[in-house]
């Protein structure tokens, strides 16, 4: 039988954002008056706090919910979604009707007798998380909250952790700690998304956030801000991204007290497992024994498959598409077999990047590989085949129009004129290849 | 993306004017200037947050680097 996240939920959890306390107690109070008006398909922008909000009154209700992250709402969401697959959209700014929904001191008019007034059957409500797609266009993958909820550790009778949030609670990664919270009824501390680091860090500081995740880049770059020897952490976790020894041991020399826990998880395995030791990888003794309930191969490909866990007893194995190498007594992560290169944990497809600037003027051809960087993991370096009589101020043009059309971390680093792109004896070029020196 | 108009030691790198990516950039270019990365090969476990702190990061590995390489 489905159970919804409001039945999943603790009453004492709670989200604080700069502007607002929002407790899970009060929403569950309130849940029942969205029954009848929002069985539809439904997309969310916005807040932390509005995601949390309309998740567990609509979870159960809505027949599906879309969560949009910060950065789509940049794009036109008619771009987005061609055949518009939701009636409503949903965030921070309610109409007057919903936000006396939401407020508990607000008396309604009881239901008629014979309307449906009280919850009835629990829907699987499936709710759409945006992943990168192969093209710049973002698919959106079904999950229901009750699955993204099995992975969670029940933390019964544990202290009550405030744990950060710095990532897009849209996205995986954030709904994983809006998650932690909820369930185990701890606080989410949400800094406003528009704030820089430091500040984010500060007002993390004078809430005794205990409890943070980030990727490695992140944490790389939390180090760097003054303030951030002042937080208490008992709770590091790590993901994302490949996490290499350095962050590790400063992050164990700076926070003493701290449990450190890397999570490995993948698009196509779901939460695969976590380790504790506080070395990168994980311990080739797994591929025996296995973890939290899964087995552990390495393909003839050199990709790690685990077994997926299905509720029949059948068994079957799911290639990650994360390249590994035993080294000793670790297994270490090496990159993804499609050469996707992951950018301070954002992910760009060279292909994709290389179509786009092959459009520019002057442009005969193009190469895009990964620079290794102690700070950001992989840093993007760009070599350009010219069109011939054309090459004068092509790096400034290419560098102008990424800068004006593509995020950040698409941006290339490095960018080189070349003769001609560099080829293997048999003339082909390898996806793997990463530039040395 | 500009520039303070004095770079003091306790300049904080991450309001420099300098993003992340920046920032990793300039780690690359003074990889390639001095053939050497402290972020790798530091034995001190520390992300500098201010520029004399960086500075000093470099300066302290290039010392270990130097002996190391005259032993």
């Amino acid at each position: 039988m489905t159970r919804c996240l409001a039945e999943l939920a603790a009453q004492e959890g709670s989200i604080l954002t700069p502007t607002e306390s929002l407790q899970v107690s009060s929403l569950l109070a309130v849940r029942h008056r969205f029954q009848d008006h929002f069985r539809q398909r439904v997309a969310l922008a916005g807040s932390p706090a509005s995601l949390v909000r309309w998740l567990i009154v609509l979870d159960g209700v809505a027949d599906s919910i879309y969560l949009l992250p910060k950065e789509f709402s940049r794009l036109d969401v008619s771009q987005l979604f061609p055949e518009q697959p939701f009636d409503r959209l949903l965030g921070d700014s309610n109409s007057a009707a919903e936000t006396s929904l939401f407020d508990k001191d607000h008396v309604h008019r009881a239901p008629k007798p014979g309307m449906v007034g009280t919850l009835e059957s629990t829907l699987a409500t499936r709710l759409f998380l945006p992943t990168s797609g192969t093209t710049g266009v973002p698919r959106f993958v079904a999950h229901t909250l009750e699955a993204l909820s099995l992975p969670i550790r029940r933390a019964i009778g544990k202290s009550r952790h405030c744990w950060g949030l710095l990532y897009d609670p849209a996205r995986f990664a954030g709904m994983q700690v809006l998650l932690q919270a909820v369930l185990n009824g701890e606080q989410v501390l949400a800094p406003s998304s528009e704030w820089a680091l430091t500040k984010k860090v500060d007002w993390l500081v004078s809430r005794d956030c205990d409890a943070l995740s980030a990727t490695p880049s992140l944490w790389r770059q939390i180090l760097a801000c003054p303030k951030s020897q002042h937080l208490p952490l008992v709770q590091i976790t790590l993901g994302g991204e490949i996490c290499d020894q350095p962050v590790l041991t400063a992050l164990k020399s700076r926070y003493p007290l701290a449990r450190i826990t890397q999570i490995y998880a993948s698009t196509e395995a779901g939460v695969v497992f976590s380790v504790h030791d506080e070395k990168p990888g994980f311990p080739a003794v797994w591929l025996e024994t296995g973890a939290r309930n899964r087995r552990l191969r390495i393909s003839a490909d050199g990709t790690l498959e685990v077994t997926n866990i299905s509720a029949t007893a059948e068994e079957t194995w799911v290639d990650t598409g994360d390249v590994v190498e035993r080294v000793g007594e670790r297994i270490l992560f090496r990159g993804r077999k499609s050469g996707l290169i992951n950018v301070g944990g954002n992910k760009v497809y060279p292909e994709e990047l290389e179509t786009t600037l092959n459009a520019l003027e002057g442009v005969e051809s193009v190469w895009v590989t990964a620079r290794n960087s102690s700070l950001m993991g992989n840093l993007l370096e760009v070599q350009i085949v010219p069109k011939a009589s054309a090459s004068e101020g092509l790096v400034d043009r290419v560098r102008l129009y990424c800068r004006q059309f593509l995020p950040r971390y698409k941006q290339p680093a490095f960018i080189k004129v070349v003769n001609e792109l560099p080829t293997n004896a048999t003339g082909k070029r390898n996806r793997n290849w990463k530039t040395d020196e | 993306m500009k520039l303070p108009n004095s770079l003091p030691d306790d300049l904080v790198l991450l309001q420099s004017g300098l993003d992340s990516i920046a920032y990793a950039i300039l780690v690359v270019e003074l990889e390639q200037r001095f053939g050497f990365d402290p972020f790798l090969e530091s034995k001190v476990p520390v992300y500098p947050a201010t520029l004399g702190e960086f500075i000093t990061f470099y300066e302290e590995c290039h010392r270990q680097h130097s002996q190391q390489r005259s032993a």
